[in-house]
């Protein structure tokens, strides 16, 4: 039951990566900068620190490829990078989930990382032709600001969701 | 903590690393239908995006009509002062409308370049990462949207149809950098200018017009509209005003940068615009003609 509800969650979150937020970031913002709303992301990092590199794993496979579906036309490029985020986060799920500050730090980290391999990608496959310093400062650092301030207000009841969820998994 | 590569390991993220180069390079080049299982997925998140769009983008009108009541008396001002210019214009459009029409009829012109038809559709998200520029609209194959239909606001062009489902489709932005398809237009001035705008500058926000000529009369603030040659997108439809005349990498050429007239940034009521008339009949043109222009 509860890990329905955070999959709805999460898709939830996916369609409004580009309906809500779009109406109150694009208009304001022009070209100069761009505040990419990594939502899905975040639950995804937090899921794998909790439940572990597996259901990262997979659970970053489903999400990138709805990603892929609705937003791109290329299939593969965030279904691969999703699964790849979520399984490494899943690998230091033991150590960091204690600590608060830990896991803020691995939010952080993770999402550089997913952002620096989707820039890398798009760019192999020609989608895009943006160079590295303006996609550093006028589209990372924007995007970290909003995706690391959703982070902080979504951690604790992530964290609360999740510890209960794998508590109830535990016990079947 | 786990070993990160053991050998099992290796071979799995090898292996699915060769799998995604495989997806990719299979989705990757123009797909105007999408497999029925993406056009599903599309549809069924279109119809919740088009919940969820619709109330946020009241809100943000709301606030928006906020800030506009401090600019409204000097806009109205100057809007009466346009409100005249217009209608003489109009006047004088109906005019050559007319002469226009009778002068067809006597040439016995039949197939018009420019003549389309306009269906309103809703835009109902926008993908969020901006490497694509690309917006869904609420209508699709059902209500006979085709790919590569020009897409425009009232205030101008904004793209193309790129893949369609069965009840949303995909408009792919000018502001996409890797459009595969160019757009055939004419720079409006004392005679027209044919050039093709292909590509588009991040940076300035603008639109590349390239392949004129290099002694054609260029200049700033000249109107670009589309020229009805490449097939799909009727003539006719205004894409922007000029901003630069840059001479090319070569110097055999030279291009311009032109900005597009539509905010592509503020979309929701949008027109996909069905041409009616298709191919092109050859236009009869006398001898004369022929050698005079080129």
């Amino acid at each position: 039951m509860t890990r329905f509800l955070f999959i709805l969650t999460i898709f939830t979150l996916l369609i409004f990566e580009g309906t809500v937020v779009q109406v109150f970031t694009a208009g304001w913002w022009d070209l100069h900068l761009t505040m990419v709303p990594r939502f899905v992301v975040v639950m995804l990092i937090f899921a794998a620190l909790f439940l572990g590199r597996v259901q990262g794993l997979f659970m970053g496979l489903i999400f990138g490829l709805f990603y892929d579906i609705i937003y791109g036309s290329v299939v593969g490029i965030y279904a691969f990078t999703m699964a790849i985020i979520g399984y490494f986060t899943g690998l230091v799920f033991r150590i960091f989930q204690q600590n608060i500050f830990l896991i803020w730090l691995t939010v952080l980290l993770a999402l550089v990382a997913f952002e620096f391999m989707v820039y890398g990608l798009m760019t192999l496959v020609n989608v895009t032709a943006l160079d590295l310093h303006i996609f550093f400062f006028d589209k990372l650092l924007p995007t970290l600001v909003l995706n690391m301030i959703f982070a902080l207000l979504v951690s604790y009841p992530a964290r609360n969701i999740l510890i209960q969820m794998r508590d109830e998994e535990q016990q079947i | 903590m786990p070993s990160f590569f053991s050998n099992r390991r290796l071979i799995v993220l090898l292996v699915s690393t060769i799998v995604m180069v495989m997806v990719v390079g299979v989705t990757l080049k123009e797909r105007p239908q999408p497999t029925w299982g993406e056009q599903f997925i599309r549809d069924t998140f279109g119809f919740f995006q088009s919940l969820a769009y619709k109330p946020a983008r009241q809100v943000a009108g709301f606030f928006e009509t906020i800030n506009e009541w401090r600019t409204l008396y000097s806009e109205n001002q100057r809007l009466k002062a346009n409100l005249q210019e217009n209608a003489k214009l109009m006047a004088r459009i109906r005019e050559l409308e007319l002469e226009n029409e009778s002068l067809k009829e006597m040439l016995e012109v039949e197939s018009n370049l420019s003549e389309y038809t306009l269906q309103a559709a809703e835009v109902i998200s926008r993908s969020p990462d901006r490497w694509y520029q690309q917006v869904t609209i609420n209508r699709g194959a059902k209500h006979g949207v085709e790919a590569n239909m020009a897409v425009i606001t009232t205030e101008g062009l904004i793209g193309r149809v790129k893949s369609v489902s069965q009840f949303t489709s995909q408009v792919e932005l000018l502001s996409d950098v890797n459009r595969t398809i160019h757009i055939s237009a004419i720079v409006q001035g004392q005679e027209h200018i044919f050039g093709v705008i292909e590509g588009y500058d991040l940076e300035r926000g603008a639109l590349l017009f390239q392949k004129v000529p290099k002694d054609t009369p260029l200049e700033e603030g000249q109107t670009v509209i589309t020229s009805g040659m490449g097939g799909i997108i009727p003539r006719g439809l205004y894409i922007g005003k000029i901003i630069e005349v840059v001479p090319d990498q070569y110097d055999l050429t030279q291009s311009a940068l032109v900005e597009p007239a539509a905010n592509l940034y503020h979309l929701d009521y949008v027109f996909v615009v069905e041409r009616s008339s298709l191919p092109p009949v050859d236009i009869p043109v006398s001898a004369e003609d022929k050698e005079g222009t080129e």
